[in-house]
């Protein structure tokens, strides 16, 4: 994603002082690092079109074709020399990088490890120009027929070099790596149209409207791209755009989380983790965020000199992009639609029974209203988000408030008509969620030793509690006193064995004290050595688990009124802080289809 | 089986009776109750294996018999029914009841008696006699300081101690502390007990003692017989047995306020309209209403981050210190509720110490209430 305009200056060979300002290191790891470095260079060639073709894993034949500026033939063959380079000239434009690549090692580290073809047409020149490298011997260059752009192909990747072959994974694994690879450019370049074949199959196309949800769509489905919500915030000088998922279209893995620093993937651990912190709470052990997101700065605050791929880029201020992707998340995802409960489509072929509902964990991200089409292209940085974006929804559940309670099911589910259908709500998940937040307030200010500023509300004793504790966590408790008292308990050592308990944090039931104390005592040690927010997080869902109605709790009308309406309030209502729903959604759309009624 | 009897009679006493139904009954025959036509009577029981309730009442008995109902559909039909004579007869083949009252007849398929559990015949133990109303406030005045969670099974119940012609009823869930004392108009001589009767089975009483007391039919007696794990209340024609909880009681007599730093002296209405208006904006899991003593009247107030805040003031006699003091609104509710006295006392000894509220002119009632620490 290259904000200059895609113009070239001629190729050249780079003076010393240049060439040793620039690592050295090795580019091509494997056949998605091939993929990566052409697809870089055919982006900064300014292609609106790039094909990739992948087979044998990419070891057989990598191709790369775009419909860029091209390189003329004069120039082809330089192109194959190391720190060879059109992208910059001096040492100080390493401080201005805006192209993807610059080091002007790519193309020479290819052709060491492989046979290199390469044809090339600048535009409106009649002719294309062919050069091709074997054993870093360059052979041209010669006529060639081809179209306006460059195509290049790479065959025989580590041929002569068994010995990185060796550390390859299976060709099946490889060429998903590279398709991998190319989906990450498309995502981060939705205005280049970018198809990927795959041993033949076509495995992506993305239609390069310049639209980051039709990106998204291709990459990760639709569902997937029906449930993300435009990310866009302003930090101290960063600029964070894209989408991100709700909780509903979370991932088993980390790799639907994309990160862009100025347009350029990065593998940036510190960014990776904030933007899971925003969803923390949100999301069930073992899923992770789907996300594709942009952070934007002057080039001069982020060095991506680090890594000879470069995987990592250096911010000058690593809490500053830290906090901004943070709040970004969490601006976008708490007004995440809530989950909508999956029916079974149609009645069952026999036409007697009512089609099921769908599994447990049928849970549906919600339809969200797309975006009308055709929206001006923005020239402002990062992504341009569509014209019409989805109406801002500042908390999840706001609407829960006008929701009317029709009652409680087996105890355990409250069951509400809302605005367009019916919604079910776990009554302990819902309660869980409401308190966890109180207590991560209350944790939060007791670790800032300010607890003059807002107590909270610790429920004095008639009697005092003796709590029986193992003897390790009657031993921890010294370590976890200030944070037991900033939740509301007023605990004491009282013999090797116990505790002695005479106030408890407001609205936990007296029956539960001894059973919390013991859990935060035991989620206490085990999280000793977790940062703060990490640990407030757990502390708080634990102390919730225990304050929350129960599943199997009878409430009264009052009660269920009541929480709806704290629920209406609570950011990230949408789950309980463990990640499951707290609130299952069935429309009257879909009832009626399930239903058979037209 | 055959008889019959009064519709209105039946269908009063069988709704008494399916209270004790569980509506998620463990055994499917606890959702029924057992009918049996025997000695001149018709004997009712329902029971949830915890809380049994037995009835009797007269019926012409053509031939005796036994049979177990649904308790739903036949409280609904006997309840629609317009009173008059019921004829009832079952067929043991089908062990279906034709019911059979003026135009109407139904039947309706039931379970063989022989299959609902045998319950534990109780052994009359210590019996005391109660003046049912005197009661039935004393149990509303104490169960609502009962837990209903059954974290701690001893706070679910109710501590009922007979000594030297006082009855005690002592209730609490550890924040707060019901105590009601009543005279025993008739005890054995020298009776001297104690026992934790759960709440639930004493709400469940009190229901059913309230409209036996209104209907002007004069003074009840009620009988507590004792076997050590159940108890049995036994009034005109019902039988309310219980288990008992077992356990040793927290003594409780330690936190009952003696000194009074503050006085504070209300109208009991006017206090728990403020109360409840204030209360609307204690949103928050610690529902937390703060009372502030002013000369001359009382201010109280709430306040929640995402609603807003709400402040009220009542007149009020103050005697003593000034007083800033903070509680869960529900607790406050609780006993302004059930208080039957025109003005209501509350002593407190500072902002964290017990606060005791009472009926004034009424000794018999106390109600400790433990405060929230917040920032006053």
């Amino acid at each position: 994603m290259s904000e200059s305009a895609p113009t070239r200056g001629r190729i050249h060979q780079l003076p010393p002082s240049v060439a040793d300002a620039i690592a050295a290191g090795e580019v091509v790891e494997r056949p998605a690092s091939v993929v990566k470095e052409l697809v870089e260079n055919a982006l900064d060639a300014g292609a609106r079109r790039v094909t990739i073709e992948v087979e044998g894993g990419g070891l057989e034949r990598i191709a790369v074709a775009d419909d860029g500026l091209g390189i003329a033939a004069e120039e082809l063959a330089l192109a194959f020399s190391r720190h060879a380079t059109s992208k910059i000239d001096t040492v100080g434009d390493l401080a201005r990088i805006s192209t993807l690549g610059f080091r002007g090692e790519a193309l020479a580290s290819i052709g060491a490890v492989a046979a290199v073809e390469a044809v090339s047409r600048p535009a409106g020149v009649g002719a294309a120009a062919r050069v091709t490298v074997r054993g870093a011997v360059v052979t041209g260059p010669g006529p060639a027929p081809g179209a306006p752009g460059t195509a290049v192909t790479v065959r025989d990747l580590f041929g002569t070099t068994p010995a990185r072959r060796a550390f390859l994974r299976q060709p099946r694994a490889e060429a998903a790596a590279c398709v991998r690879v190319a989906a990450e450019a498309a995502l981060a370049r939705p205005d280049v149209a970018v198809e990927v074949r795959s041993e033949g199959r076509r495995s992506l196309t993305t239609p390069g409207s310049g639209q980051l949800r039709d990106a998204v769509r291709a990459v990760f489905g639709a569902a997937a791209a029906q449930g993300c919500r435009p990310v866009e915030l302003e930090h101290e000088g960063l600029r964070v755009t894209g989408l991100v998922g709700s909780p509903a279209v979370a991932r088993a893995s980390r790799e639907a989380c994309v990160l862009l620093v100025n347009g350029r993937r990065v593998h940036q651990r510190g960014l990776q983790v904030a933007v899971e912190n925003a969803f923390r709470g949100l999301l069930p052990a073992g899923r992770y965020p789907l996300a594709v997101l942009d952070v934007r700065c002057d080039p001069s605050r982020v060095d991506v000199n680090v890594h000879p791929t470069k995987r990592e880029v250096r911010f000058t201020d690593e809490r500053v992009a830290f906090a901004a992707v943070e709040r970004a998340c969490w601006a976008a995802v708490r007004g995440s639609e809530p989950f909508h409960l999956a029916l079974a489509s149609g009645l069952s072929p026999g036409g007697k029974e009512l089609a099921a509902l769908g599994p447990p964990a049928a849970w549906a991200a919600a339809p969200l209203p797309l975006p009308a089409p055709g929206a001006s292209p923005g020239t402002g940085p990062g992504f341009r988000e569509e014209g019409a974006a989805p109406p801002p929804r500042p908390l999840g559940l706001e609407e829960a408030r006008h929701w009317r309670p029709l009652g409680q099911a087996l105890d355990q589910y409250l069951v509400v008509e809302t605005g367009s259908g019916v919604a079910i709500l776990d009554q302990h998940a819902a309660h869980e969620k409401v308190l966890y937040w109180g207590f991560l307030e209350g944790l939060r200010i007791a670790e800032e030793a300010a607890p003059a500023a807002a107590p909270a509300p610790s429920q004095v004793l008639l009697m005092p509690d003796l709590i029986d504790l193992p003897p390790q966590l009657v031993a921890a408790f010294p370590t976890q006193a200030s944070l037991l008292a900033g939740v509301g308990f007023d605990l004491e050592l009282f013999g090797e064995t116990s505790l002695r308990c005479t106030a408890v944090p407001a609205g936990l039931p007296a029956a539960r004290v001894a059973a919390l104390v013991e859990a935060l005592l035991a989620e206490g040690l085990a999280t000793g050595a977790l940062s703060a927010s990490e640990r407030h997080h757990r502390l708080a869902a634990v102390l919730a688990c225990h304050a929350a109605v129960r599943f199997g709790d009878r409430l009264s009308p009052e009660g269920i009124r009541r929480l709806l309406d704290d629920l209406a309030d609570t950011p990230g209502g949408l789950t309980c802080p463990h990640g499951r729903p707290t609130v299952l959604l069935l429309g009257d759309r879909e009832l009626r289809h399930a239903f058979g009624r037209s | 089986m055959r008889c019959s009897l009064s519709a209105h009679q039946f269908a009063a006493g069988l709704g008494a009776v399916t209270r004790a139904v569980s509506p998620r009954a463990t055994l499917p025959i606890l959702s029924n109750v057992l009918i049996e036509a025997r000695d001149g009577a018709v004997h009712l029981l329902a029971t949830n294996l915890d809380l049994t309730i037995r009835h009797h009442l007269p019926a012409k008995i053509d031939e005796p018999g036994s049979i177990t109902l649904p308790a739903k559909i036949l409280s609904e039909f006997v309840a629609a029914l317009p009173d008059g004579t019921m004829e009832w007869e079952l067929d043991a083949s089908s062990q279906t009841v034709a019911l059979r009252s003026g135009p109407y007849t139904a039947h309706i398929r039931g379970i063989d008696a022989a299959e609902f559990p045998q319950l534990p015949v109780l052994q009359g133990g210590s019996r005391v006699v109660l003046d049912p109303i005197a009661f039935a406030t004393a149990t509303e005045q104490t169960v609502v300081a009962a837990s209903v969670d059954e974290g701690r099974p001893l706070y679910t119940g109710v501590l009922t101690e007979v000594a030297d012609s006082v009855l005690t009823m002592v209730a609490t869930d550890g924040h707060r502390l019901a105590i009601r004392q009543m005279g025993v108009p008739e005890t054995e001589a020298g009776t001297r007990t104690s026992f934790i009767v759960p709440a639930r089975a004493l709400a469940e009483l009190g229901r059913l003692l309230r409209p036996q007391g209104g209907d002007g039919a004069g003074p009840l007696s009620l009988k507590l017989a004792q076997n050590g794990t159940h108890i049995t209340f036994e009034l005109s024609g019902y039988e309310v047995s219980t288990r008992l909880l077992e356990g040793t009681y927290p003594n409780y007599s330690k936190v009952v306020p003696e000194t009074a730093q503050t006085t504070i002296r209300t109208n009991t209405k006017e206090f728990l309209r403020t109360a409840r208006v204030v209360a609307l904006f204690a949103r928050d899991a610690a529902n937390v209403v703060k009372i502030r003593s002013e000369p001359g009247m009382l201010t109280l107030s709430a306040n929640t981050n995402e609603v807003g805040d709400n402040v009220a003031t009542l007149p009020a006699t103050i005697e003593g210190e000034q007083l800033a003091i903070a509680f869960n609104a529900r607790y406050l509710l609780d006993v302004l509720q059930i208080l039957q006295t025109e003005e209501v006392e509350l002593v407190c000894n500072g902002s964290l110490a017990p606060g005791l509220i009472r009926p004034v002119g009424d000794d018999s009632y106390r109600y400790v209430i433990m405060p929230v620490r917040v920032a006053l």
